[in-house]
């Protein structure tokens, strides 16, 4: 399963939905002004879109995470059983 | 001279608030209004130095501020930045730190106060 | 069979950065080589509208256009 997540880190959506998705050993992607959170979240299990982060002017070195694109998230997305998120 | 006082809680991009906060107070400032950007809560992303908008057809809201800088005051909210782990040299040029004061005398002086 | 995606965009055009990152996902669907489909609701219709002049973000029907012409499907 992968969840993908686009709200602020200081938002409600947010935090419901990277626990939910830690609860249920979901893959997340965080896109959009999630990214933020990975300046914050010691979890080298995320992904995240590079555009994103890199739109945003946040380094590589002030994340924890891994930078994919968006070729490689659509290779996440149609290898997942389920794809949690609308835009 | 008018003076109008635009307040951004929103973090750039992800929603039209950032970009619309940095277009009225750009506005008004060279409508020859006095115009003060403050950047409070995640609004503080938007003063983020190193953005690059690229070729993905967003405006650069980062280098819109340092160009902005010249003919208004912006401010951002230090217990924000220390919230969002960020201090002055994060910044882009010319946005200036407030611990509290500035923004409580721009919300006495301003005529209008618009929040985004 | 090739694989298929669909996508989901009830946001209008300008207010949110999800029609860039549709537009984006459906290209690189496109591109590899996967049926890709949108369906625009709610809001989202209005991503589809002739005469837009939005600047400063991305163009939402001009990019949509374009993509419709590598083959995405669009439903309303």
């Amino acid at each position: 399963m992968l969840f993908l997540i686009s709200s602020s880190p200081d938002t409600k959506e947010f935090k419901t939905a990277y626990k939910l998705a830690k609860d249920m050993n979901a893959d997340i992607c965080l896109m959009q002004n999630a990214v933020y959170a990975s300046r914050d979240l010691n979890d080298g299990s995320l992904y995240l879109l590079g555009d994103e982060l890199q739109m945003r002017g946040i380094d590589k070195n002030e994340i924890s995470g891994k930078p994919i694109d968006y070729h490689e998230l659509i290779d996440l997305m149609t290898n997942s059983d389920k794809v949690v998120g609308i835009f | 001279m008018d003076n109008l006082l635009v307040i951004l809680r929103k973090s750039p991009y992800g929603t039209v608030e950032a970009a619309e906060a940095v277009r009225h107070a750009g506005g008004a400032s060279s409508a020859d209004y006095k115009a003060t950007l403050f950047l409070i809560d995640s609004g503080v992303l938007t003063a983020k130095k190193n953005q690059e908008a690229g070729d993905t057809g967003f405006t650069g809201l980062g280098e819109s501020l340092e160009l902005l800088s010249g003919e208004m005051e912006i401010y951002a909210d230090k217990a924000s930045l220390r919230e969002y782990k960020l201090n002055e040299d994060d910044l882009v040029e010319g946005v200036r730190i407030d611990d509290g004061p500035v923004l409580k005398q721009a919300l006495r002086e301003a005529q209008a106060v618009m929040i985004f | 069979m090739s694989k298929r995606i669909t996508l989901f965009l009830n946001t209008s055009p300008y207010s949110y950065e999800n029609t860039y990152t549709a537009m984006k996902l459906a290209g690189a669907a496109l591109d590899k080589g996967l049926e890709t489909h949108l369906v625009a609701s709610a809001d989202g219709v209005y991503n589809f509208l002739k005469g837009q002049k939005g600047k400063g973000l991305p163009h939402a029907s001009d990019g949509f256009r374009a993509l419709m012409d590598k083959g995405l499907k669009v439903d309303l």
